[in-house]
């Protein structure tokens, strides 16, 4: 089994590198940027080297230059900030007066419109893909309203399977973190409505461990 | 005797426009002036309804780049992607109908909208998915469930009771006179079942290449329709300058099946025109099918009209039709932001995560 993961994506990546700190796992990479910037075009890549281009990311660029050279299998959550397409979608249901996107356009639209809005993401995983790299992504452990839930988990099924199909392996850490209502009180930080703990980000470490023996 | 003098006739008093050798054979092709006196202004507040044949996309959206406003009652939704709006044909025409070739497709539709006529409940089923028959082609990939069919369609007859009641304009391009029906049930294709979609059954598709009277008599409850609907709409009718792809009539040449449909319908539109007053006719057809312009505005495969030939009609039709000076292009909407402040907490999480070492 590696001892070391090469973590990227949005700020829920930091549950998970906490649980690699404390399990002694190695790590490289970490997060990224607030997943709304990884919507826009985040990267370049120079030669075989993985270059940020979000401003203001000078600092944490080093980090990620070896995305692409390193054996270390990547685990991601870049794409998976589905809060923002659900909070997108009930406003738009709000200004409608629908209940559902089925009131509003087909499911091929509903589900055009979740890959457009990831399209850079999909292409992220796409490009990891053709690089030869080894990748395991997971959804962010969103804590939304729960008129919110009902969207996000059909754009997340949408945008899970898209991943999927680029050959990158789906971490499901929802079984037992969460519930009808979102995730799990003793999953989630203190004090924070939105993002996950330590314990969520072992479970996750603990689903790509079992993949190791796939 | 003297020669016998030349008597006052209604010629003599008429103006350049009137005779083909001034306003066509010595004018040339870019001095064509006056072409038609229009019988109303459009202003760019008036909300402009388009439906029809493909010509019809061309004027929506020429429309929509001098700034006028061309009603969208059927937009895409706001996260869809160029690309993927036009894979699912939003924003082609006014409502999503897909092309509306005939007069009889255009009743249908529009009496279905108002409740005039009952829906058909005609589907059809192919490698899993379900098509509309009245526009098969309007999402790719059909759709899952017979009730997305209608819920799409429902939809779309809202657009179209949305875009009648509050359009000050509704252009409609006539396209086609071949016609495909089920002789059962009367349903109007937009096209021959088979072709694109669906399964051609020669004992129930029928294609009837409507004559004049019958596309008047599908024309005239088109136009009470609209009035009674809307009583201040106006009418804008042209005839598709695009020939037909196929005749369904073996016997007949393209070309003279063409001549045939577009005379048919050019017929149709001037009369209707000519008949009603909230009704006018806009010769684009003539603009780009006259001698004088030697097919100069259709591509090689002499059937798609050159962005060139857009750019020529809509010229003359601004002219014709405008009330102001022409402006730009309208701004592009504001795209939601909403959930953006949700993230800030995000930021900082992160400058803490790499803060921490």
């Amino acid at each position: 089994m590696p001892d070391e993961v090469f973590l990227v994506g949005d700020s829920f990546v930091i549950a998970i590198a906490q649980a690699a700190k404390a399990t002694g796992l190695g790590y490289q990479g970490g997060p990224v940027s607030a997943g709304r910037f990884l919507e826009e075009p985040f990267y370049r890549i120079e030669q075989d080297r993985f270059e940020i281009t979000l401003e203001g990311s000078g600092p944490i660029r080093p980090l990620f230059h070896d995305l692409l050279r390193s054996s270390a299998p990547v685990i991601s959550t870049v794409g998976f900030n589905s809060h923002r397409l659900a909070a997108q979608f009930t406003a738009l249901y709000r200004t409608q007066g629908v209940a559902h996107y089925s009131e509003m356009m087909s499911g091929d639209v509903f589900a055009a419109c979740v890959l457009d809005a990831r399209a850079v993401a999909l292409e992220f995983y796409r490009m990891l893909a053709d690089a030869g790299r080894k990748v395991f992504f997971t959804c962010s452990p969103q804590r939304v309203p729960l008129p919110e839930l009902e969207v996000l988990r059909e754009a997340e099924t949408i945008l899970i399977d898209a991943v999927s199909a680029t050959g990158a392996v789906f971490l499901d850490a929802r079984p037992g973190t969460a519930n009808a209502q979102g995730l799990l009180p003793e999953f989630a930080l203190p004090e924070d409505t939105i993002h996950a703990n330590a314990g969520w980000g072992q479970i996750v470490l603990d689903l790509w461990a079992a993949r190791q023996t796939d | 005797m003297p020669p016998e003098k030349v008597h006052d006739n209604p010629y003599k008093t008429l103006s350049a426009r009137n005779f083909w050798r001034t306003a066509i054979a010595e004018s040339g092709p870019f001095g064509v002036f006056g072409i038609h006196r229009a019988k109303f202004r459009i202003s760019q507040s008036d909300k402009i309804v388009t439906a029809g044949s493909c010509f019809a996309q061309n004027v929506g959206r020429a429309l929509q780049n001098k700034g006028y406003h061309w009603f969208n009652a059927e937009p895409a939704p706001q996260f869809l992607s160029p690309e993927n709006v036009r894979r699912f044909n939003y924003d082609v025409f006014s409502f999503r109908t897909g092309n509306i070739y005939s007069v009889a497709l255009l009743r249908q539709w529009l009496e279905w909208a108002f409740g005039d006529l009952q829906q058909s409940d005609e589907v059809w089923f192919e490698d899993g998915r379900f098509f509309d028959p009245v526009r098969p082609v309007i999402e790719p990939n059909g759709f899952a469930s017979r009730k997305e069919v209608f819920d799409a369609r429902a939809r779309t007859l809202a657009a179209i009771r949305s875009a009648v009641q509050q359009a000050q304009v509704f252009v409609f391009t006539l396209g086609q006179t071949e016609t495909w029906v089920n002789n059962r049930t009367g349903l109007v294709y937009p096209m021959c079942p088979g072709t694109q979609k669906g399964k051609f059954d020669g004992g129930l598709h029928e294609m009837i290449d409507f004559s004049y009277m019958p596309i008047r008599e599908d024309m005239m409850p088109v136009l009470e329709l609209l009035r009674r609907e809307n009583p201040a709409i106006k009418v804008l009718l042209t005839v598709s300058p695009v020939p037909l792809t196929a005749t369904a009539k073996a016997e007949e040449h393209a070309l003279v099946a063409n001549t045939y449909t577009k005379s048919t319908l050019r017929a149709v539109a001037g009369d209707m025109a000519n008949g009603h007053n909230f009704v006018d006719y806009f010769p684009s057809y003539e603009l780009l099918t006259a001698p004088s312009f030697r097919g100069m505005f259709y591509a090689p495969n002499a059937r798609t009209i050159t962005k060139e030939g857009i750019d020529f009609v809509m010229k003359h039709f601004f002219k014709c039709f405008s009330h102001a000076e022409e402006i730009g292009p309208g701004q592009e909407a504001n795209r939601s932001d909403s959930a953006a402040d949700g993230e800030l907490v995000c930021d900082e999480m992160i400058l803490d995560f790499y803060n921490a070492g």
